[in-house]
């Protein structure tokens, strides 16, 4: 199947009539369709799942209602028509599918599916199909069972790491989904319809039996058992109804979660920013007292640049003074000493009289030296005064609380920056968080896990009724075979249905494991090869499958890789992808949504250069942060076949345009 | 599609396998209706596979439908 061209009108963000044609070449079969988060590029893809489906899925797979598929803008103009039309060619046919919802007649305002008309047209060749084939004809072409993995939303790959958890709901679902793709449910089909059949062809011959004294015995057991069954047969009905409504209960509670993860995250913002606001509010306090404690001896600073020269002064003078005392003395002393020599003018070394000129000499020595002491001569008193002065100017110490007072002055302005930025911060927060109960969203918690634990047991409880369904089955095999012999039996109709239904049934239920194994041998071969060629650790040896369709890589030892980044994990999903789709079909598009979101620019590299190698026809809707057109395109540039870019009109409004 | 991964393949191998003996075109029709309808919504299959058995059942108690 090959994509030909997309009419598109008033769906979703897309109002009005928008036309996309897709890629032909053989060689330039990549369509790349730009467009930022919220423009509308899952809107596109869903755009194509709805005009061959009649179904848009948002996250869960969900189905998204009519209501908020049809444009919004239109429909606030009272133009509640939505449509596809989707042309393609498959097998040298053309096709051209149109699908259209319009508002009932009677309507005013719809709220509902029901409130809507849908109507669906399939030309072939220009042939007009009939109505009720156009569906078969479609799943002939492109099975919705398969569209899981031609369409494809990028930001769901982690879900197939759930494949890796055995028994994981999620990877049930997925797994289920692979083995649709993979055309396990012509044998599982196969198998329930001979099942059935089964169990009306020992019916008849349990009523045939009845007629046979040999078979009488066997034919009321087959009774028996048959009550039995049909009981058991509601039981799990009945469970699996229950574990359907659990397991809904548990989605809905984890979309709720999910939306208010970001809640969650939020409110441990706003208490982390409360928290940095507190702290600096106890260390505007602190500093704040600091300040007033610095004001109070302020004042010692701005004197001390005048005092400290006065005091230097000071001690100089004191100094001085101190020296000129310590002269006096030494003068003094002197004088005395030569004061006793002209008292006893006797030599106290020869004891000879001193002469008289020498006394002169000494009389007038005595008059110098006075002289001298007299000017040397220091008041006490002074000394003490400029001691005094000095312990007191001396208390005029700085603590430099000019510039320490300037320091805490800009420090708390930077605070009182923070504490404003802070606030705002925490008006936006309390703005995105406020209407969310957080008291609320701790009681869905406990309601999720409590429903957990029912599911569980629902789940063991479905278990041990299907082993005795099981039993039961091989006791009916058993009491069968024993009618098939007993006299009379042999060669009736009825015996030769119930064994001729009973190897068909064994042989189809026995064929679906079979075949299971083999396709997973075949898609881990082709994932595999496909990993090789995305993956730019080339040590790793390859991918190891598990029963639920999991690959975990083997590094070059033969082990599992235990730890995988987020990176090796969208690889491997890709690769994953890569393998389904080469098992499931021959040939057909891919349509993936941002692919490439988690992937280093090495990886991203590779799997440009994978991609157009995946399918006949590749279309790309990603964001320019996943492919740079600048730097990325060059991986695969003569592989595009064509290049369209999501423009907004207005927050609702989006229009696809080409570009060169 | 290689023999492991080919539904009929395996159906077929199996029947051997498990000596089951079940007449090959038997089960190639049985396995071509459930194919072609495999991803029917509305599909009856019961129906066409009842009537290729019943005429089995016929053609085994040496009567033929026709």
């Amino acid at each position: 199947m090959k994509l030909q061209e997309l009419t598109i009108c008033n769906f979703m963000p897309y109002k009005g009539e928008q036309k996309i044609e897709f890629p032909q070449h053989e060689t330039q079969n990549v369509m790349l369709l730009f467009g930022d988060n919220m423009r509308g590029k899952t809107s596109f893809l869903n755009s194509i799942r709805w005009g061959f489906y009649g179904l848009a899925v948002g996250r869960h797979l969900r189905k998204i209602p009519l209501i908020n598929l049809v444009n919004s803008i239109a429909a606030s103009e009272g133009d509640w028509s939505m449509s596809i039309i989707l042309r393609f060619s498959h097998e040298g046919r053309k096709y051209e599918l149109r699908r259209k919802v319009d508002k009932k007649p009677h309507v005013s305002i719809p709220k509902n599916d029901g409130d809507f008309e849908e109507t669906i047209g399939l030309k072939i060749d220009n042939q007009v199909v009939t109505g009720d084939l156009i569906v078969n004809e479609i799943n002939k072409v492109t099975p919705e069972e398969i569209s899981r993995f031609f369409l494809f939303d990028g930001e769901l790959l982690q879900e197939y790491e759930n494949l890796l958890v055995e028994q994981s709901e999620q990877g049930d679902k997925i797994k289920e989904h692979i083995e649709q793709a993979l055309g396990v449910p012509a044998l599982i089909n196969g198998r329930n319809e001979f099942t059935s059949l089964l169990k009306d062809a020992r019916r008849i011959q349990a009523r045939d039996a009845k007629n046979s004294s040999d078979a009488k015995m066997y034919a009321e057991q087959q009774r028996v058992n048959e009550v039995k069954q049909v009981t058991l047969e509601k039981d799990v009905s009945d469970l699996e109804i229950q574990q359907r409504d659990i397991q809904k209960q548990i989605d809905d509670i984890e979309d709720q979660l999910k939306n208010t993860e970001a809640v969650q995250k939020k409110k441990y913002e706003l208490d982390v920013l409360k928290g940095k606001r507190e702290t600096i509010e106890v260390q505007l306090a602190y500093d704040a007292d600091e300040q007033r404690k610095l004001f109070q001896s302020s004042w010692k600073d701005v004197l001390f640049k005048g005092v400290q020269p006065l005091v230097t002064e000071l001690k100089a003078k004191r100094d001085s003074l101190l020296t000129a005392t310590k002269a006096k003395a030494v003068l003094d002393s002197k004088i005395s000493d030569l004061q006793k020599s002209l008292d006893m003018p006797i030599c106290p070394t020869c004891t000879q009289d001193i002469p008289q000129n020498e006394m002169n000499v000494i009389e007038h020595r005595i008059i110098e030296l006075k002289a001298e002491a007299e000017l040397s001569h220091v008041n006490l008193d002074d000394v003490t005064e400029i001691n005094a002065q000095i312990d007191k100017l001396s208390k005029i110490q700085s603590s430099n609380e000019g510039r320490r007072i300037c320091e805490l002055v800009s420090k708390q302005r930077k605070m009182q920056v923070n504490i404003i930025k802070i606030e705002t911060d925490l008006d936006d927060i309390e703005d995105e968080i406020r209407g969310f109960d957080t008291d609320q969203i701790m009681r869905q918690r406990e309601k999720k896990s409590k429903l957990g634990n029912q599911l569980f047991k629902l789940e063991n409880d479905i278990k041990e009724t299907n082993i005795k369904l099981n039993k039961l089955g091989d006791s009916q095999a058993h009491i069968s075979t024993l009618i098939s012999k007993s006299t009379g039996s042999e060669g009736q109709a009825s015996t030769i249905r119930v064994n001729l239904y009973q190897d068909l049934e064994v042989l189809f239920k026995t064929s679906i494991n079979e075949l299971r194994d083999g396709l997973r041998e075949q898609v881990a071969d082709y994932a595999s090869h496909a990993f090789s060629e995305l993956t730019t650790e080339h040590t790793y040896t390859g991918l190891e499958i598990n029963k639920n369709y999991g690959l975990s890589i083997i590094d070059h030892t033969g082990n599992v890789l235990k730890e995988r980044s987020a990176g090796a994990e969208q690889i491997v999903a890709l690769s994953l992808i890569d393998g389904l789709n080469k098992t499931a079909r021959k040939s057909g598009p891919i349509v993936m949504d941002t692919p490439l979101g988690r992937l280093d620019p090495k990886h991203r590299g590779n799997v440009l250069k994978y991609l157009p190698k995946m399918a006949d026809q590749v279309i790309l809707l990603v964001h320019e942060g996943e492919i740079d057109p600048s730097r990325d395109l060059s991986h695969f540039a003569e592989r595009i076949g064509a290049r369209y870019q999501i423009e907004r009109i207005s927050s609702t409004e989006s229009q696809i345009v080409r570009s060169s | 599609m290689t023999n492991k991964s080919d539904p009929l393949a395996v159906l077929l191998r199996l029947n051997s396998k498990l000596g089951k003996n079940i007449d090959e075109e038997l089960i190639k029709e049985c396995y071509q209706i459930q194919k072609e309808h495999q991803y029917d919504k509305d599909r009856n299959t019961v129906t066409k596979i009842q009537a290729i058995v019943e005429e089995r059942v016929l053609e085994q108690q040496g009567t033929d439908l026709i």
